[in-house]
């Protein structure tokens, strides 16, 4: 309903706004909820969309496809009821590998490269040598324990049927394909099955003519992907000692360039940074999202270590780090930001100049390169808007001014949107802060990393162009994808005689070389890396090359010709008999290095001085851009990165962390910056969760592509998203989305300016931000830190809607809970459940950690088999994510009644705030689930988990329309194919009806069998069921983790048996959610254990629950989000968060529509439906004066 | 005059007769032969290797966990690898120790040269593993946990029967949620005192058990130790076996 109330205590009451909710603000989650159209009324007031239960007919094959490739079938369940099941063999193995017990999870140390160099330190979980599930190592410097998104999904990506082309026949794997002459339908050359015999022969008789002496390689080109791995660098040595006049030419189509040349400029030599953001008080981010695309895992980490707050802490001030963002796009650092200021890309380098300079002349005044810096920066900004220059003006003041007032605690992070002398600047500025070795530390880049991808690719395009290329090989790159578009590389790679591609999967570029091979993941391949901060990790193969693939390594070492071409041979070399040999006991180290996943730094960082002379210089020597009136800023997606993610089923329906688009890239717009334009918004006609389209053009280049509102834009602004669009990745990625590669120029790698021209049509997007609506019930909630630290120690007593009285905390103050009405409840306390033996499970969930990007959801996914279920299906509004990632915009009517005469509040077209909330089940003490079932699939377990029965489900859906927090997901078809094709009775009569006695249709058949279905079975994890069509589910606090664990702990004889004794150590068993969180920001645990870590959580003043008035009593909880503000700077009004509905809070204020009959017992929200209450007439008779919901009247009838 | 001859009178009494019985036949014929108990239990598939239990567990006294290795471990007792049937049939004879009881073998190695061996020999050579039918299976929505099991003290006789006398194994027991959970309810007629370290001693268990009284007096303080403080009791909420 979308008339429903915010407060139990405001019946009656049309919402005036959404989601009034608490601390005074306004929360919502999309622009159709602010706008309140009719759209998102009626999408709210349903379950699911309209027609969400019908057959889908349109897009059958689409969704055919999906099913085969990220979903698949169970083992075969006797199906036939009565029958004997099939025949199942047991194949044991033949002699048994060491450490493997079928059954357990065997877990391995090993590291994931990241694109561009560095790595994540993974546990790769496998079940007899099968991967399922990749976890943090809590040994690995960078991980500490933790995963991102992409580590997470990186699993699926080992299982992608596409990586080899053509129909995947198991026994007959086709590993390398040669180019034909003749040319098939769809326009590209055919290719011709080949293997690795006949790619070595070609080898060596085509490349022989290089070893000649007046060749010495010349005309030969690698363009390779840049990794970290000191043996792949060996191998680089090999190729080049052979072939001394070949050309090695390091790529990557998104890179830091501007942080590789402004650390060039600085310190003489290429560093690379790296941020220890838990020992800085005060960050300032210019243009960079350390929280997502420029950063890791170690950035989140550290940054949501300071971020907590020690509330033992006596003293009356309590302290946490303070977050300063200056940005274009509305990132997660921005959404975590304390204070935003949003910009063009041009002016974003201005004010980081102006930043800078003021920091630096209060360091020490009269500094030269301050006025350098200042020079460069001045000018108007915001299109002459003098109110906002002023606040910007104060805002840069006052960021400087915090920056210096804490020595060696603060840190500048720039971004690769920077140009290089600013970044150099930036470098300086640190060095000033004493920032240098205490919160970013340097690293000398070594191999591949010291490279400029885009001298590498220009360089390549210009000996192409000038036919000096004889042969080129590419080795984990796309350049026909994703060359910089005035290159224009796919003309150019086509013209090369002899192309080989090697790479994880097919691609645009191994479609159009001569010969396309395959690499093997990095969990099917031996090999070494380095992470960022310069420890080593071996990362070993899980399991054989299941499609064939050579590692980088491998494939290089036998183009160079050499002996040993065994990937464990060439690793192990490294590392015993290489330069980077351990001193003593190399073969007891190296066994050391392999059991623990990581060897520490080899030496020590240094923090090289920066060279203010050659700074100043390149600062007074170079012109910043120019503003212009519109810019466009190109970035990496935050799922499938530059594109390589574009066929990974979990990428692809991950909803982006701030815009909740899924399957798709539209470019993102300003809502006053799309009226402008004169985009067409959901006033103005535009089709409910669409985007028009739009012509972008830049330097003369234009793409067709949707546009979409996104709040929080810089205005002027246009962010257009790299990655999608591709044409040859697999079933799963190709057409998804649009490529704008080829608005992208080697002038204009990470901004450009150009022009937008609204066009006809539209394209529907699959936005999920309003899906599971909580429809402006009070969700969230904040406060600034100065008044939780005044106070956090207040209680207040009440008596509490059924009749307790309750001790408010800070956070249960700032909601609904101090005036709810009397209620009834139909769970009387005699016949609840008590909960008071252990273990009792419970988990909290802090928002002021979180930054919500959203690694809990895939990990969620990969644990829990959860399905893929498609663009269109998310339409219409069947994701199936156990935990999801809410959203909400909050506005900060920044510029208030000056800015053009109105005022921004409640438009969405000033700032705005975000407010991220991750939601799983609540696992509900009294779960509304339970009580609709008519088949109790759903109840309570004795631990206070909220059991889900697949078994038993037989899809009526009442629980998730009962289900306050929208956690349910129901399976609206059979995602899990069964099959059937064993022996079982009756098999001779059904086999002559259909064939082969199988009973799926044989189109779906065909495809599972042959197509994706049988490899990708290999990811699901064993010990959770595959659930299947007509059947509910939901998050299960991981409770075949909690299951193992309670066996495990008896195993290991770590259970407490005695009363009052934890059954198992704090931290013993963690939900896969709570494993990955790179800001762990979710604890789980035994709420009766008081020492554990979630009992702690739950404490905290910051706690709450949500929608608490209903009386659920939810197992999971919140910890309130602080911001810790300048109070130097100004900033739009805040209302006092304890009076949070606007105004002095009465209650009578709240039942203007009914106040005759007003009684004050409340609005019933649940029912006397047993039990014996005194007067359940009259309360329903109240009910009925409410006017609540026809429930009540059949209600009345049972009375 | 009679249309119908009088016979007909009693077509409608047949009718509701047969019928009645027609109902109580397919009701009662569901109930029997639609359940676990006959179609689960009893099933003794003919395995790709001639294996008896009854000589290996019984007559040469092997312990169950010789080949099941990791039944107190995993959640899998597994069935051996071709090599753990090798470490007896190719170099150990029975002079050496490793059988309890020797048999019509003594004095040569076990079965070298054995036909019936014919086709464990060849799955070692080749290394291909022996295809053996499962016969005790759980739907995939349901987990089992051996080691859970057996640490709590229920015997292999209590779900498998006595398999150390079947020389082809079959399902003793329906394993149906019912049969499961009446165990589970109850378990005092299972448990026996692990201290002892004869669990996998499937006679002594048997004795063990049927001793009268039993469930009343030994079984019912192995059950109270087990269940104090409800800690470790059998538990029969839905998500201990269905997640």
């Amino acid at each position: 309903m979308s008339n429903a109330p915010q407060c139990p205590s405001s019946v009656g009451h049309e919402p005036a706004s959404p989601g009034l909710a608490t601390t005074g603000r306004a929360y919502w989650s999309s622009l159709d909820e602010l706008a309140q159209t009719n759209e998102f009324k009626e999408f709210a007031q349903r379950e699911f969309p309209a027609f969400a239960s019908e057959m889908l007919a349109s897009d059958r094959r689409t969704f055919l496809k999906l099913m085969g490739a990220s979903v698949a079938l169970a083992g075969a369940a006797a199906t036939v009821p009565g029958c004997r099941r099939p025949d199942h063999r047991i194949l044991a193995y033949s002699k048994d590998p060491e450490h493997v017990i079928p059954g357990r999870p065997l877990y391995i140390a090993s590291a994931m490269p990241l694109p561009g160099g560095g790595c994540e330190g993974v546990l790769v979980e496998t079940h007899t040598g099968r991967p399922t599930k990749i976890e943090g190592n809590p040994l690995h410097f960078i991980n500490r324990g933790t995963t991102s998104v992409r580590a997470q999904a990186s699993i699926l990506d080992l299982y992608d049927p596409d990586r080899v082309p053509g129909i995947l026949d198991v026994q007959n794997i086709t590993c390398v394909t040669r180019k034909s002459d003749s040319v098939g339908e769809d326009g590209l050359p055919e290719r011709i099955a080949s293997g690795w015999d006949e790619f070595d022969a070609y080898i060596n008789n085509a490349f022989h003519r290089f070893d000649a002496a007046d060749s010495n390689g010349a005309g030969l080109f690698f363009l390779v992907g840049k990794a970290s791995s000191p043996t792949r660098d060996a191998m680089r040595s090999r190729i080049l000692a052979r072939w001394p006049q070949a050309e090695w030419l390091p790529y990557e189509p998104v890179d830091d360039e501007s942080g590789r040349d402004g650390s060039e400029i600085a310190f003489g030599a290429p560093h690379a940074r790296r941020y220890d953001l838990d020992k800085a008080k005060i960050i300032v981010a210019l243009g960079a999202d350390f929280l997502g695309d420029d950063g890791g895992v170690a950035e989140t980490r550290g940054f949501a270590a300071g971020r907590k707050v020690n509330e033992e802490s006596t003293r009356p001030q309590l302290s946490m780090n303070r977050l300063y963002a200056i940005e274009s796009n509305l990132t997660l650092t921005g959404a975590a930001a304390d204070h935003r200021l949003r910009a063009k890309p041009s002016e974003v380098e201005r004010l980081a100049l102006r930043l800078c300079a003021e920091t630096l002349r209060r360091v020490s005044a009269g500094s030269a390169m301050a006025d350098t810096a200042a020079r460069q920066g001045e000018g108007e900004l915001f299109n002459g808007d003098a109110h906002r220059n002023e606040l910007a003006e104060e805002w840069i003041v006052e960021a400087a001014k915090d920056l210096v007032a804490n020595p060696r605690a603060g840190v500048i992070v720039g971004g690769p949107g920077l140009s290089a002398p600013t970044r150099a600047l930036i470098d300086a500025t640190n060095e000033a802060l004493g920032a240098g070795g205490v919160t970013v530390y340097y690293t000398e880049m070594t191999g591949d990393e010291r490279e400029s991808s885009l001298r590498s690719i220009t360089r390549l395009a210009g000996a192409i162009q000038a036919r000096q290329v004889a042969a080129l090989v590419v080795l984990g790159a796309n350049p026909v994808y994703d060359a910089p578009a005035d290159l224009n590389f796919a003309g150019l790679f086509q013209s090369v005689p002899v192309t080989i591609a090697c790479n994880d999967s097919q691609n645009e570029t191994s479609v159009h070389a001569l010969w396309s091979c395959n690499r093997a993941h990095y969990l099917e391949a031996w090999g070494d890396v380095r992470a960022a901060d310069g420890s080593h990790t071996i990362i070993q193969p899980m399991t054989e090359p299941l499609f064939g693939g050579r590692s980088d390594i491998e494939f290089l070492a036998r183009l160079a010709g050499s002996d040993v071409t065994d990937g464990y041979e060439l690793v192990k070399a490294t590392w015993t008999s290489g330069p980077l040999t351990f001193s003593a006991n190399a073969d007891k180290a190296w066994k050391r290095m392999l059991h623990d996943g990581v060897l520490g730094p080899r030496t020590a960082p240094a923090t090289p001085r920066v060279n203010a002379g050659k700074v100043a210089q390149e600062l007074g020597a170079w012109t910043p851009a120019a503003t212009a009136d519109l810019e466009f800023v190109f970035k990496p997606c935050a799922k499938v990165s530059d594109g390589r993610g574009a066929n990974n089923g979990w990428l692809q329906e991950l909803p982006d962390s701030i815009t909740k688009i899924t399957w798709d890239n539209p470019a993102l717009i300003s809502p006053a910056t799309a009226k402008a334009l004169g985009v067409k918004d959901l006033q103005k006609g535009l089709k409910a969760h669409s985007g028009q389209n739009v012509t972008v053009t830049i330097a003369g280049r234009s793409v067709v592509l949707p546009v979409w509102l996104s709040p929080g834009i810089a205005d002027g602004t246009i962010v257009l998203t790299l990655g999608y669009g591709r044409t040859h990745c697999g079933r799963i990625g190709d057409g998804v989305g649009f490529d704008v590669y080829p608005l992208r120029a080697t002038d204009s790698m990470r901004s450009a300016s150009g022009t937008l021209t609204p066009g006809s049509g539209s394209v529907e997007i699959a936005c999920v931000q309003d899906h599971w609506s909580l429809e402006g019930r009070t969700y969230y909630r904040e406060a600034d830190l100065d008044l939780f630290s005044e106070r956090r120690s207040e209680t207040q007593t009440v008596h509490d809607a059924y009749g307790r009285t309750k001790h408010l905390n800070f956070a249960e103050r700032l909601g609904e809970e101090t005036h709810t009405p009397t209620n009834e409840t139909i769970y009387q306390e005699d016949q609840r459940h008590h909960y008071d033996k252990g273990p009792q499970w419970g988990m909290a969930i802090d928002m002021n950690a979180c930054t919500g990007c959203a690694a809990c959801t895939i990990a969620c996914q990969a644990e829990n088999n959860i399905p893929v279920v498609g663009k269109s299906q998310v339409l219409n509004g069947r994701e199936m994510h156990w935990i999801r990632v809410d959203r909400y915009y909050a506005d900060r009517p920044f510029t208030g009644a000056e800015h053009g005469g109105a005022s921004d509040a409640q438009t969405g077209m000033g700032d705005v705030d975000v407010a991220i909330q991750p939601v799983n089940c609540m696992q509900c003490e009294n779960a509304p689930c339970e009580t609709v079932c008519p088949v109790n699939a759903t109840s309570h377990g004795p631990h206070g988990t909220n059991d889900m029965v697949y078994n038993r489900c037989i899809g009526t859906r009442y629980c998730a329309n009962n289900c306050p927090y929208k956690v349910r997901r129901f399976n609206f078809f059979d995602f899990a194919t069964k099959r059937l094709n064993g022996d079982y009775i009756g098999k001779s009569v059904l086999g002559g009806v259909v064939k082969e006695g199988h009973l799926i249709p044989p189109r779906l058949r065909e495809h599972i069998e042959h197509g994706a279905g049988a490899i990708q079975i290999m990811q699901y994890n064993p010990d959770v069921t595959v659930r299947s069509r007509g059947v509910m589910e939901k998050c299960t606090y991981c409770i075949q983790r909690v299951n193992w664990a309670r066996t495990e702990a008896k195993l290991d004889g770590v259970w407490g048996d005695q009363p009052g004794e934890p059954v198992m150590p704090d931290g013993y068993v963690k939900t896969a959610c709570q494993q990955a969180c790179p800001s762990q920001a979710i604890a789980f645990g035994d709420i009766l254990d008081p020492n554990s870590a979630v009992s702690k959580a739950k404490r905290s003043a910051r706690n709450y629950s949500m929608l608490d008035y209903l009386n659920v009593l939810p197992r999971t909880t919140y910890g309130i989000r602080l911001r810790n503000p300048n109070p130097a700077i100004t900033r739009p009004e805040v209302m006092d968060p304890f009076q949070h509905h606007g105004g002095a809070h009465e209650d009578a204020g709240h039942n203007q529509n009914n106040s005759a009959e007003h009684h004050d017992e409340g609005h019933v929200m649940s029912l006397p439906v047993f039990g014996n209450h005194p007067e359940p007439r009259a309360t329903i008779a109240a009910a009925l004066q409410h006017g609540i919901d026809t429930m009540i009247t059949s209600a009345g009838g049972l009375a | 005059m009679a249309i119908f001859p009088k016979w007909t009178n009693s077509i409608p009494a047949f009718a509701f007769l047969s019928a009645a019985f027609g109902v109580v036949a397919v009701v009662s014929g569901f109930w029997v032969y639609a359940t676990p108990k006959f179609w689960e239990a009893g099933y003794q598939p003919e395995q790709p290797i001639s294996y008896s239990h009854q000589l290996h567990a019984q007559q040469l006294g092997i312990d169950c966990r010789y080949c099941h290795t990791n039944v107190e471990k995993s959640r899998i007792a597994n069935v051996p690898s071709t090599n753990t049937c090798m470490n007896c049939h190719t170099i150990v004879d029975a002079q050496r120790g490793y059988l309890k009881k020797a048999t019509a073998v003594e004095g040569e190695s076990v079965h070298f040269k054995s036909a019936a061996l014919q086709a464990l020999r060849s799955y070692a050579a080749s290394g291909d593993p022996a295809p053996w039918k499962r016969i005790h299976k759980l739907p995939d929505y349901v987990q089992f946990n051996h080691a859970a099991h057996l640490q709590a003290g229920v015997s292999c006789f209590s779900c498998h029967g006595r398999i150390d006398q079947m020389a082809i194994v079959y399902q003793q027991n329906p394993l149906s949620m019912k049969w499961c959970l009446d165990c589970h309810r109850s378990p005092a007629h299972n448990l026996i005192d692990k201290t002892q370290g004869r669990v996998t001693d499937l006679a002594w268990v048997q004795e063990q058990l049927n001793q009268d009284g039993y469930a009343t007096s030994s079984g019912s303080l192995l059950a109270e130790k087990l269940s104090d403080s409800s800690r470790g009791a059998p538990p029969t909420h839905c998500s201990a076996c269905h997640y």
